[in-house]
């Protein structure tokens, strides 16, 4: 589904990814777990060129997403993103934010997207805040209508950056269980995220960064029971001391 | 709108009386003679068009006056629309319509007609080297005609029209027949059908460019109208048209304005009258003032009228500082300038002078109790003097002045002789150094309270002023100042301005209540002062929503053209040239903005779109950085939310962030228009009358400053108090989403 081919990113003179290669395959919850500074939230963004990376190639479905040719507006709309500060639409209610972007480049008529906003909403627990602004939600209700919002667009695959990080504690369980349910149903996703319980629970690969580089990846057994590496090890255990 | 303002102006007037327990003894004019209201539409020459004085003339007003004359009713004009004339007679807002109207049976239906004064034909304007040579060879073109006419009827295909057959016949309607002719000088349609005798006008003056082809079979009659039934007042009228028919009357009109149009009557070659652009200083009565219309009037002004009219030259007037006269006439945009004008050495350096047309004292006006008797007790005091006239020069401390010779004596310079006087009056200067004629004025309008002391040393002539070197202009000038002077023309113009000076009179009373009320009266009531202040608010309200719309596109567009930059995280064309525009702009005083735009862009012409640009371009300085303050303002995370789902740049910034950033750019741009209204005020400068303007006007003719300037501060106040208003309902609206 994706390919990353030699990607490097260079925020001016500072290399924050140096060379990153790695296969995502359709259906597969690829987690991307690291220290901060390694590039993690950087790799993901330049996957859908959010950042403009410096150098390498991208495969997406088949297609490389860097080519000229390739329009890049067309790639985003099946290569869906989730934020860390969820980036709703403030001016808009609920149901117009899940239907702005499926109406507007004419991907589906308003009445079936506003049934399937309503569907959508209703699978996540939210279908009576649609007709709320998103100053009125909580941070949990708020991501959860950003996963509804970018699920409204049909996508082939989900990058979810940090999508609990900016919650507090007693909502994280609400958002990572539509990203649960998400995974089980087949979703190809790519998150980066300090859950490391939901890394456990759901990724079927972990990617560790650091340095700009993947330095070690495996199933969630291979990376927390028998980390290979002493940067991975030294991760973990001051991950898990907290 | 303007109706609605003098209504409630008049309004509030009226509750003051009552309030105070009396009433202003409201004067109605007297129901005298007949007075016939009588509608026309001055744009068909030579029936009907706009003479020199901006009053409708022409051979239909002229007979329209003979028959009232024959038949002793008085005639008042009317000029409208041509379409609404038939309209206004049915309402009874006109008693006749004379607007070299044809019968038709059509309108015979809605108004009655008098015998026909004139037989018409219509014809057909085209290009010199058009083929057309009937109307049935218009099938098909593109005509203008004038909106409403014979010539609309005849082109329009209908079921009746039998001529004109061809559905894809483009017609053009105008308002103005000039307007249709222009179109034709442009190539915008092929022909223009109107009646001859207009026709002949315009081919005449577009000579050799067009040529004039009648069509026979469209002879007209013309009649004048009135309302249907109104058998009195038509046999009146034909009854006066066929006295001035017997007695010579008419053939005389008909020779005049109709049979030898351009030979005879105008000297000028192309047969376009001499236009002589006069500049004149509108605040030195009795020489020059602005008269109750909003126009300039007074001596000077009826002098050089009757000048032009002993010479044949059309004379248009404009109003400016008195010290940009002279350099304007340099520049030529002035030909001549009449303006109570001393001669001097110093200014023969510049200008030539004609013949004298009057002599002038310097007058001293001091306060009733002061002690000043001479130029010489004015030593050392505090002087105010008209900027740049003989009195400054008089005043003003010099190498060449023996009388004023303390360095201490300090002279106050104002832009009006007025304001000086108001200084005096406020104890601000001990004394006003002016001409005898003004300072005579003032101390009548200040009774008792301002005495006058001639200075017999400082006589002075005052001349009209051409360009240097221009003897053609000032021989005609001095032939016409003594054919005025020989015919007694001048000797009357004399008794009427100068020597018999009795304007609007205040009443005076003990009663301070009574007092206060007279002064309202008198500020806003008896010399028209709500009338200049509604026009000049409609002026300020006018000019302030025009440049308004312009700022806010202009400040859009460069708001757009600076975000390139913070896309693109460089310098972008786009961005550069926004960048400077707004440097240039806010860092230049947009009443220099203003002056560059009237005098220099548009050399002193069309001084309305002068100010609406120059203020739009202004504001869409200042717009633009608060758009763009407001796009900035609105979270990067909302653009990234966009692009992350398939929107481009464009479709982001139109559907998620201009939304959000118009709520955060309201409170900063509605700031921006309430500066933007109040900046207005100095149109003044460029000869506009806007509301701060008249209230000037009203300071200069009643010599009262506190009432018309705080009545002008209110209104804008209520202005901008309203735009306030309306601001927070439209922020309440917008901040709906923000809501919890």
């Amino acid at each position: 589904m994706i390919i990353v081919k030699d990607l490097k990113k260079d925020f001016g003179d500072l290399q924050v990814l140096k060379n990153i290669n790695c296969h995502i395959e359709k259906g597969e919850c690829v987690v991307v777990i690291g220290p901060s500074g390694s590039g993690k939230s950087t790799f993901l963004r330049c996957l859908n060129r959010l950042e403009e990376p410096t150098d390498g190639k991208i495969f997406f479905d088949g297609n490389n997403i860097m080519d000229k040719d390739s329009d890049i507006n067309k790639v985003r709309q099946k290569l869906s993103m989730v934020f860390q500060h969820f980036n709703l639409f403030n001016h808009l209610t609920v149901l117009d934010n899940l239907m702005l972007a499926p109406v507007k480049q004419k991907l589906m008529s308003e009445a079936d997207a506003k049934n399937k906003a309503m569907g959508l909403l209703e699978r996540v627990g939210l279908a009576e805040k649609a007709d709320n602004y998103p100053a009125q939600l909580s941070g949990g209700q708020k991501q959860r209508v950003a996963i509804v919002r970018s699920l409204m667009m049909e996508p082939k695959a989900i990058l979810f950056d940090e999508p609990t990080s900016a919650l507090d504690p007693e909502m994280v369980g609400e958002v990572l269980d539509v990203m649960k349910a998400l995974a089980k149903d087949g979703m190809t996703m790519v998150v980066v995220t300090h859950e490391m319980g939901f890394a456990r629970e759901v990724a079927d690969r972990v990617l560790f960064m650091s340095d700009g580089y993947i330095t070690e990846e495996g199933t969630p057994e291979q990376i927390f029971d028998h980390p290979q590496q002493e940067r991975t090890r030294a991760f973990l255990s001051a991950v898990t001391q907290k | 709108m303007k109706k609605s303002t003098k209504r409630v102006l008049a309004m509030c007037l009226a509750c003051l009386a009552v309030l105070g327990g009396m009433f202003f003894p409201v004067s109605s004019p007297a129901q005298a003679t007949d007075v016939i209201t009588v509608g026309t539409n001055a744009e068909f020459p030579p029936f009907e068009y706009i003479g020199n004085n901006g009053e409708p003339d022409g051979f239909d007003m002229a007979v329209i006056k003979a028959i009232g004359e024959a038949e002793g009713f008085e005639v008042k004009i009317t000029n409208m629309e041509f379409k609404s004339l038939i309209a206004s007679l049915s309402t009874g807002s006109l008693d006749a319509v004379i607007a070299g109207m044809t019968v038709t049976d059509e309108r015979k239906q809605s108004v009655d007609f008098s015998d026909s004064y004139y037989t018409a034909k219509q014809c057909i304007v085209v290009p010199a080297d058009s083929d057309i040579k009937s109307l049935a060879d218009l099938n098909g073109k593109k005509i203008a005609v004038q909106e409403g006419t014979t010539g609309d009827l005849l082109c329009t295909p209908a079921e009746d029209n039998d001529v004109i057959t061809d559905a894809n016949t483009e017609v053009k309607r105008f308002k103005k027949g000039t307007d249709a002719v222009v179109t034709l000088n442009n190539g915008g349609v092929d022909a223009v059908v109107i009646d001859k005798n207009p026709a002949e006008t315009f081919v005449a003056n577009n000579e050799g460019k067009l040529k004039m082809i009648e069509d026979e079979t469209s002879t007209e009659e013309y009649a004048i109208a009135v309302g249907k039934g109104d058998t009195e007042l038509l046999e009146k009228i034909n009854s006066g048209l066929a006295k001035i028919k017997q007695d010579g009357t008419f053939d005389k009109l008909v020779a005049e304005y109709i049979g030898g149009d351009t030979e005879e009557e105008e000297p000028a070659e192309n047969g376009e009258k001499l236009v002589v652009n006069v500049g004149t200083n509108a605040e030195f009565p009795p020489f020059e003032y602005m008269g109750d219309n909003g126009e300039p009037d007074g001596f000077d002004m009826a002098v050089i009228k009757a000048i032009g009219e002993a010479e044949g030259f059309e004379v248009k007037i404009t109003n400016m500082e008195f010290k940009s006269l002279i350099a304007s006439l340099s520049t030529g945009s002035l030909d001549a300038v009449i303006a109570g004008m001393t001669v001097t050495d110093e200014r023969k350096q510049s200008v030539d002078f004609s013949d004298s047309y009057y002599t002038a004292t310097q007058c001293i006006v001091v306060a009733k109790d002061s002690d000043v008797t001479g130029l010489a007790d004015l030593n050392g005091k505090k002087i105010a003097v008209q900027e740049g006239t003989t009195g400054d020069l008089l005043c003003t401390p010099g190498e060449d002045n023996d009388v004023i010779t303390d360095e201490n004596t300090e002279v106050k310079r104002f832009k009006k002789g007025t304001d000086a006087i108001v200084s005096l009056n406020n104890g601000g200067v001990d004394a006003v150094v002016i001409d005898k004629n003004p300072a005579e004025n003032f101390v009548a309008s200040n009774s008792g309270k301002l005495k006058l002391i001639e200075d017999d040393t400082s006589t002075e002539e005052y001349a009209i002023a051409v360009k240097k070197g221009d003897t053609e202009l000032l021989e005609k000038i001095n032939s016409g100042l003594a054919k005025i002077k020989e015919d007694g023309t001048f000797d009357e113009l004399v008794a009427q301005y100068i020597e018999d000076n009795t304007g609007a009179e205040k009443e005076a009373s003990d009663n301070i209540v009574q007092e206060f009320l007279n002064n309202l009266k008198y500020v806003f009531v008896d010399t028209n002062g709500y009338q200049l202040m509604a026009k000049g608010l409609g002026v300020t309200i006018g000019i302030s929503i025009c440049a308004g719309i312009l700022g806010i596109v202009l400040g859009f567009i460069l708001a757009l053209m600076k975000l390139t930059e913070t896309r693109r995280k460089r310098k972008t064309v786009l961005s550069r040239i926004a960048g400077a525009y707004i440097d240039i702009i806010r860092g230049t005083p947009a009443m220099v903005q203003l002056l560059i735009m009237f005098m220099v862009i548009f050399r002193s012409r069309y001084a309305y779109i002068a100010a609406i640009l120059s203020f739009g371009i202004n504001s869409g300085a200042y717009v633009a950085e608060n758009i763009r303050a407001g796009i900035l303002a609105v979270d990067v995370g909302q653009m990234e939310g966009g692009r992350s789902l398939g929107f481009t740049y464009g479709e982001t910034m139109r559907y998620i962030i201009l939304p959000q950033a118009i709520k955060n750019v309201i409170p900063a741009l509605g700031n921006e228009m309430i500066t933007l209204v109040k900046e207005t005020s100095i149109v003044g400068y460029v000869a506009i009358v806007d509301l701060t303007k008249a209230g000037d006007f009203i300071v200069s003719r009643t010599y009262q400053a506190f009432l018309p300037l705080i009545a002008v501060a209110i209104v804008y106040y209520i202005l901008v108090k309203i735009m306030t208003k309306i601001l927070a309902v439209i922020e309440r609206r917008l901040r709906q989403s923000d809501n919890r």
